[in-house]
């Protein structure tokens, strides 16, 4: 009896808070050579208001495209981004406000205006726009070879950044359980201003995947 | 909100734009009925134009340029060159709507095939120039100069959108320039160019991309 306890307490305690979960996605990083995070961890987000609108290309379970025009304003202090989305024939469907912890509709028309819908709309924008800031939890070489950087949020879940050789930035999030359930790739990556191409995987809450890319920007 | 109140949310972003286009002898047309004669006159209408909107959170407006085509009574091509490639049809029988993506139109089965349907329910009224008439807007006439087509929301659509100006171009009447005004945050500015009153057209530019 006391070897099977071992058996199923040994793991958790070796393995930390994630080792519970048998199928989590979460996998530790490995030691990154030079003690301190990676320079991309420690500015990741422009000091700079910006303003830019974006071409929204969205493909939903079974089949169903959207595409729709986005417009978003960044002001580093406070950190706050505005974001609008628009039909093609310039119609505003959908309207609201991000800041660190806070999320706030201001429009919504159908098929945005369902409250979870709405809500998952901003998280959304939040990943993709609003980069963690201040010094990582962790960090190291991830299981793709990419050094990294997470951030764990006061939800419990947890969001990686990867760099890529040519620049592209991976943001992953990983649920409070360690489960993935949305990776997004960033290309063209400015220091002070929108990336020019996001693709955006929903993976759990509603499949779906969304490419946005850069119309016109200004400062 | 219904589809129904979309569908005419939707509409009032491309109607406006299609009213009275193009009519002559409505400068100094001080009662409908001489709107609506002029309207009696126009078979055919084909133009281009230039969208500006104008949003609180950006210094410079969203500018989409692209073409329309109009049939009396009821077919519409409304069609985005840029920056998205988008084509919108309407016909008695049905209506449609196509994106440009991946280098081939795409046909978007979604919504939209509900807000066409819903913009043929007023289009009727609005190329006969019986704006007074209509269900959705109450209409007045503003003599400037520039003499402006004023329509107000009537109620459901008020949150949306709190009014449309149809701004005529000289003494000839042209409509040169719609406005649709969204609330303080949001405003679009439709301008449109070589307009063709009574042009030829092929009737299959209703049905393909």
């Amino acid at each position: 009896m006391k070897k099977l306890l071992a058996l199923i307490i040994l793991p958790v305690v070796l393995g930390g808070p994630w080792a519970c979960a048998a199928r989590t996605d979460l996998r530790p990083l490995a030691d990154l050579a030079g003690g301190g995070p990676p320079a991309f961890c420690q500015k990741n987000a422009p000091d700079q208001p910006w303003a830019a609108s974006f071409k929204i290309d969205g493909v939903f379970l079974g089949g169903r495209r959207v595409v729709l025009i986005g417009a978003n304003r960044y002001d580093p202090v406070p950190r706050r981004l505005e974001s609008v989305l628009l039909t093609v024939e310039g119609l505003v469907v959908f309207a609201g406000t991000v800041e660190p912890g806070r999320i706030f509709v201001e429009k919504a028309l159908p098929p945005f205006d369902g409250p979870d819908l709405a809500r998952g709309l901003l998280a959304d924008v939040e990943l993709m726009f609003l980069t963690p800031t201040g010094p990582p939890d962790y960090f190291g070489i991830n299981p793709d070879g990419r050094p990294a950087c997470r951030w764990r949020k006061p939800d419990g879940s947890v969001i990686e950044i990867g760099l890529s050789p040519n620049g592209d930035k991976t943001i992953l999030l990983f649920d409070p359980w360690g489960r993935l359930t949305r990776r997004v790739l960033a290309s063209a990556v400015e220091e002070n201003g929108p990336p020019g191409r996001l693709r955006l995987q929903a993976l759990r809450g509603g499949v779906y995947n969304l490419t946005v890319e850069l119309l016109e920007k200004e400062r | 909100m219904t589809n129904s109140l979309f569908g005419k949310i939707a509409a009032l972003l491309i109607l406006p734009a299609l009213v009275g286009l193009g009519r002559p002898g409505l400068a100094g047309a001080d009662e409908w009925a001489d709107i609506r004669a002029a309207a009696a006159k126009t078979r055919t209408v084909r133009a281009e134009f230039t969208q500006s909107k104008h949003l609180r959170i950006l210094s410079r407006p969203l500018v989409s340029k692209g073409r329309l085509v109009f049939l009396a009574p009821d077919r519409i091509r409304w069609e985005y060159l840029e920056p998205i490639r988008s084509v919108m049809l309407a016909r008695p029988d049905g209506s449609d709507m196509f994106l440009w993506t991946d280098g081939g139109w795409t046909a978007d089965s979604g919504q939209a095939v509900e807000v066409r349907r819903i913009v043929l329910d007023e289009i009727g009224a609005w190329f006969a120039g019986r704006f007074e008439q209509s269900g959705v807007f109450s209409a007045e006439l503003d003599q400037g100069p520039p003499l402006k087509i004023i329509l107000t929301p009537r109620a459901g659509l008020r949150d949306f959108v709190t009014r449309i100006e149809l701004t005529s171009a000289d003494a000839l009447g042209a409509i040169k320039k719609v406005e649709i005004f969204e609330g303080p945050d949001s405003r679009t500015v439709i301008d449109f160019t070589r307009v063709e009153l009574n042009p030829e057209l092929v009737p299959e530019i209703f049905r393909q991309p």
